[in-house]
């Protein structure tokens, strides 16, 4: 039986006729095989075996065709594991489907002069079934070789099992391929797991853990293959495990994707946090073939969680066991003001509206009228400018009382600089303006008391000089009217609450001055110039500096300066490094004749004792056209 | 100065003597004073006589004279304060009344007398 069809092409004898393969492809596709040059394998040589048999032939060979030679994968009788292709009969057989047979050798033109014919092994019948990939590549043969030709061919049957087991050879060769295929693959996946920064595990449809990478073993410093199976419930924190199993459980009955936090034991005993998380395989039809899955370590992140919880917490305690402090967020464009159950209290609101969010006018309603377009100023200057918010105001909770709040805050912009977010706290200041209020009360009686102390004195002055001789009556005067100046300067140097009455003025020297010399009203004729520095004065600075002014004054009117209409007085204050000098110019009184002794004079060398006091110095010029009177002090014990 | 009726409401004894002298003083003599230490005795000197002119304490013994200053304003009778209370303290009806702080230059109260309260005083 010669199977052969068609003509072989005698310069290339390996060029396809008929067929639709190229030799590179062909040659690609025999190399996925990864059969060439590997050592025998049982099931190929019971192959050739059972073909030798059948045949009745010595020579039986499953030949794999290469580039250039010829490979015997299984041989029996030959002896030998590879040719050259050249003159190989199988070059010949993969050009023809089915079955080809040559009857005698040395009658064919093709393989007359062929050596394996001539010489050892002396090939006379040669008869090879196709080995052949599903797409009809064909990779070789599967052959009997006789030393002796056969004219007669193989029977049928004998030609049926060649090519039954040429099927049975490819069948192998592809189960051979696919299994290394299969193990490439899982080679591939253990070294992408084991590189992967988290612990990967895989289990059975069962849950039978039979996987994991190498940061597992690395993380829990367990011993390989310890954990397999049921194991990993070990491995996890006592408290943890019953609901890990009961987790796990559910998702092998359900296939629900696997997900659960719990404590893990590292290799130093330590119990990490861990996200633990696996997810379904399934085959063709469904059906859950395996489970793969992943352990993250996030210790880190829940023990910030933890912190972060519990800073809420205590903010939470704080903001509401301190009644008194409530926070607030307006989105502006939505004109929505959320705040928090403190502010709610505050502005007599119900918590759960405070929640959702309320216009913003909803809440200006609580604000004591009075206070309201001043609270609405600060809020637009906050939400123009960006800069800090801040306001004193009253609220006034329908069915409440009134409190005083301060609120502080800012408004954040958005990329168009137009206002978003405006966030702040409020704060219950109730206490504390009490208590202003109390210091400012405080203040004012104690004002009123030194008020009427002087005045009950100067009373007693003039009554006691009551019917008195005109020399008594002018004393008594000439005292009332010092402690008139007395009373003045303590006026001036009024105690106040600072901080509630910001816009009281600080009591400088300058002031005092316009203060003790108002009665004179010469200032306002222009007659007496205050300039240059000013310094501020405090209370023992002021009553000293009030005696002194007094008496040059009263003096300047009766015998200086002041007592003509052309006089006038210039007083200068001049600030010299850490001393402050004040000047006292008469001129355009009558002529002055040196140092007077005059009555009262005597009053100024009284009060040389409260400027040394002070820790000052003063100088006096009797200069004929009027006194120059200066006075130098240390600046520290001015503000005293 | 012709002879006047003046009411003095003021309730410490040194400074409603010391008020009397001045006055006093100011009308050599030719001037009755009134003293009343609260306002009921001084409704009761303003019941019984006729006065030109009064000076009026703010805080005295049964309170303040806030009312009273309205009713003298009613009256038209002129009058002024004399008072250790500051002017911005008073009720607005009664700013624009002539107000002597304490403690006072006596020479404040003769000139508050002679040319705010009565141009012929």
């Amino acid at each position: 039986m010669n199977a052969f069809e068609g003509q072989a092409d005698e310069a290339e004898p390996y060029r396809s006729h008929g067929r639709n393969w190229d030799e590179t492809k062909r040659l690609s596709v025999l190399d996925s095989y990864k059969v060439l040059d590997t050592p025998p394998e049982r099931e190929f040589d019971e192959v050739v075996e059972l073909a030798a048999q059948l045949c009745g032939a010595p020579i039986a060979l499953v030949s794999l065709l290469g580039e250039d030679r010829q490979f015997f994968k299984a041989e029996v009788g030959l002896g030998v594991r590879e040719t050259p292709r050249d003159v190989s009969i199988c070059g010949h057989a993969i050009l023809q489907p089915g079955l080809f047979v040559v009857t005698d050798t040395a009658t064919d033109p093709r393989f007359a002069g062929n050596p394996l014919v001539t010489a050892a092994p002396h090939i006379r019948f040669y008869a090879g079934a196709l080995l052949e990939t599903e797409d009809g590549l064909p990779l070789g043969t599967l052959c009997v070789i006789d030393r002796r030709p056969r004219p007669e061919g193989l029977t049928a049957l004998q030609g049926f099992a060649l090519q039954v087991l040429a099927r049975q050879v490819m069948a192998r060769l592809e189960l051979r391929r696919a299994l290394a295929a299969r193990e490439a693959s899982e080679r591939q996946f253990r070294v992408l797991a084991d590189a992967m920064p988290q612990m990967v595990w895989s289990t059975r449809p069962d849950g039978a853990h039979d996987y994991y990478n190498a940061r597992w073993y690395e993380f829990t410093g367990v011993p390989f293959g310890s954990t397999n199976g049921a194991g990993w419930n070990g491995m996890f924190h006592p408290e943890d495990q019953p609901r890990a199993w009961e987790r796990w459980r559910h998702s092998l009955e359900t296939g629900e994707p696997y997900e659960i936090e719990y404590r893990l034991r590292r290799a130093d005993g330590a119990y990490r946090w861990t996200l633990g998380r696996a997810m379904p395989v399934r085959d063709a039809e469904g059906k859950i073939e395996r489970w793969f899955g992943t352990c993250t370590d996030i210790e880190d992140i829940k023990a910030t969680e933890e912190r972060l919880r519990l800073s809420e917490e205590r903010l939470r305690l704080a903001l509401g066991a301190a009644e008194m402090i409530g926070t607030f967020v307006w989105d502006v464009p939505a004109d929505r003001v959320t705040a928090d159950a403190g502010y709610a209290r505050m502005f007599g609101q119900d918590p759960a509206a405070m929640t959702a969010g309320v216009p913003i006018a909803l809440l200006f309603e609580a604000v004591e009228p009075e206070d309201r377009d001043r609270v609405r100023q600060q809020i637009e200057r906050a939400m123009a400018t960006g800069d800090a918010f801040e306001a004193e105001y009253r609220v006034w909770p329908p069915g409440g009382e009134t409190h005083w709040v301060v609120a502080r805050g800012r408004c954040a912009q958005d990329a168009d600089g137009r206002p978003s977010r405006f966030s702040g706290a409020v704060v219950d200041i109730t206490e504390r303006k009490r208590a202003e209020e109390g210091q400012e009360l405080l203040a004012k009686e104690l004002s009123h008391r030194i008020k009427n102390i002087f005045t009950v004195i100067g009373g007693m002055v003039s009554l006691s000089a009551s019917g008195a001789s005109a020399e008594v009556k002018g004393f008594a005067a000439t005292l009332r009217r010092r402690l008139q100046a007395l009373a003045r300067a303590h006026e001036y140097v009024r105690p106040h609450n600072g901080e509630a009455q910001p816009t009281e003025a600080a009591t400088t020297l300058k002031g005092l001055l316009g203060t003790l010399l108002a009665p004179y009203g010469a200032e306002e004729a222009g007659r007496m110039q205050l300039s240059g520095d000013d310094v501020p004065v405090g209370v023992k600075a002021a009553t000293s500096l009030a005696l002194i002014l007094h008496e040059l004054a009263t003096n300047a009117a009766k015998y200086g300066a002041l007592s003509r209409p052309e006089g006038g007085v210039a007083i200068t204050g001049e600030r010299i490094g850490d001393r402050f000098g004040l000047t006292w110019r008469e001129r355009g009184g009558p002529e002055v004749a040196g140092p007077p002794e005059r009555r009262g004079f005597g009053t100024i060398l009284a009060e040389r004792g409260a400027i040394t006091q002070l820790g000052g110095t003063i100088a006096q010029d009797w200069a004929r056209e009027g006194l120059t009177l200066r006075l130098e002090v240390p600046l520290a014990r001015l503000a005293y | 100065m012709h002879a006047r009726r003046i009411l003095i409401v003021e309730d410490d004894p040194m400074v409603a003597l010391d008020l009397e002298e001045i006055v006093l003083g100011l009308a050599e003599g030719r001037a009755q004073v009134a003293l009343a230490a609260s306002v009921r005795e001084a409704q009761r000197a303003l019941a019984s006589a006729a006065f030109d002119v009064a000076l009026l304490d703010i805080d005295v013994l049964d309170g303040k004279t806030y009312d009273l200053a309205v009713a003298l304003h009613a009256q038209g009778l002129p009058f002024a304060f004399v008072s250790g209370s500051r002017p911005d303290e008073l009720p607005p009806a009664l700013r624009s009344v002539p107000f002597v702080p304490k403690p006072y230059d006596p020479a404040e109260i003769e000139h508050t007398l002679r040319a705010k309260l009565s141009p012929g005083l």
